[in-house]
């Protein structure tokens, strides 16, 4: 059974079990002091340089090991910076058991329920329905993946699945301004919320996201909450609300004003895939507004269409004809004086 | 005396701060959340909402987390 509701204490069990530090931290600190060592011998051998240079008075190569005495002090100060940090990082000592189970308890408490997958191993809380400019998106379940929770990226360890989903018309997979695919972006938050859950605040980690949920940031959304009704053009992509859509004729699927066209001739309104180009006047058409002439097959507006034949063939024809005018004459003439 | 003070906002922060004796709620919240307004944080005292007026006693958790945290798209 996947919606068990085990005890508290079991919880808090396998939540320290998710925190625990990696057991590599004493071979970290281990390659961390053989960098160090490193850059103490290159120190050491600049040290001898230096010092020979000064017994012999040889300025310009000392010129020189100053300044690789300046590189290795600064490497070395670095390393012993990375040292520290990382000495200080394993001796952090992880939240007792005790301090799991408040946590736990005041995440019921706050949230009124929570529960335990152990299937998929994520603790989940349900916030309220939210409502934001008068968007309803519905309650969001916030799950807290435990198999990730110590690896310090807080975004991978957290999915947010809509329980009531309202998502964009545009987008399917946008059920929240700052929710896509379940993955939320943290924005403001990713700092903090980090922090929460390398110290095993649970309860304030859940307290976080649930606020990033109650917030809509206009300036870095997926989608705009003005957008959210709209459809995406089926050309561009772009997100369109209901009053700029267009919808072809022809092909039934909507685009924005930009990739549709309104044909000349009946003003329909279609794609640019469903239009056709006067081969004539070069304008773009509806397809039914256009008709292969007779005698070249070119598709023509009827405005570009003489008896069912395109100006350049009614052109060629009319040029024909005028040869044949000018040739009957000299045949003529050609034909009396055979005779005569 | 000292409390422990939790601070979800900006980049998070936990670590005992002192604090003078008889200091309320509201009090240590002017103090330390300088420019923001109560009423958009939640303030928990040893994990339980509590009065504005409770006053700190020593060794108290003190958590004050936005309501309001401003989200992105990657």
């Amino acid at each position: 059974m996947s919606h068990q509701q085990p005890p508290l204490l079991r919880l808090a069990v396998r939540l320290q079990t998710a925190l625990q530090r990696p057991d590599g931290s004493a071979a970290a600190i281990v390659s961390q002091l053989e960098s160090l060592h490193r850059q103490a011998e290159r120190l050491e051998r600049t040290r001898r340089g230096l010092a020979l240079c000064a017994q012999r008075q040889w300025r310009g190569a000392a010129r020189g090991l100053r300044h690789d005495l300046q590189c290795a002090l600064n490497l070395l100060r670095y390393e012993i910076c990375r040292c520290d940090e990382t000495l200080r990082q394993t001796q952090e000592p992880g939240p007792t058991l005790r301090m799991l189970y408040d946590e736990l308890q005041q995440t019921e408490q706050e949230f009124g329920s929570l529960r335990y997958d152990h299937d998929e191993r994520f603790l989940a809380v349900t916030t309220e329905p939210i409502v934001l400019e008068e968007v309803y998106l519905g309650a969001f379940e916030i799950r807290l993946l435990l198999e990730r929770i110590a690896h310090g990226y807080s975004d991978a360890a957290l999915l947010v699945v809509a329980q009531n989903p309202n998502p964009a018309g545009a987008d399917g997979l946008v059920t929240h301004p700052h929710v896509k695919d379940e993955r939320v972006c943290l924005g403001d938050a990713a700092l903090s919320l980090q922090r929460a859950l390398a110290s095993g605040r649970i309860c304030d980690a859940f307290l976080i996201v649930q606020s990033v949920l109650e917030t809509y940031n206009a300036d870095s959304p997926y989608v705009r909450l003005d957008d959210w009704d709209g459809r995406e053009c089926s050309e561009c992509g772009r997100s369109m609300v209901h009053d700029d859509s267009r919808m072809c004729e022809f092909c039934q699927e909507d685009y924005c004003d930009e990739c549709t066209l309104a044909c000349p001739r009946c003003d329909g309104v279609t794609c640019f895939a469903c239009g056709q180009r006067c081969s004539s006047c070069e304008e773009d058409h509806c397809q039914q507004c256009v008709t292969p002439c007779t005698q070249c097959g070119q598709k023509c507006c009827d405005s570009c269409l003489e008896d069912g034949v395109c100006e350049g063939c009614q052109s060629e024809e009319k040029t024909d004809h005028e040869e044949n005018q000018r040739e009957q004459p000299v045949q003529a003439a050609a034909a009396g004086a055979g005779t005569g | 005396m000292k409390v422990l003070f939790v601070n979800n906002g900006g980049g998070g922060f936990a670590d005992y701060v002192e604090v003078a004796e008889q200091t309320s709620v509201a009090q240590f919240f002017e103090q330390r959340m300088r420019d923001c307004n109560p009423e958009d944080h939640l303030i928990r005292v040893n994990r339980q909402p509590v009065a504005r007026d409770y006053v700190l006693q020593e060794d108290d958790r003190v958590t004050i987390t936005p309501t309001k945290i401003e989200g992105a798209a990657r």
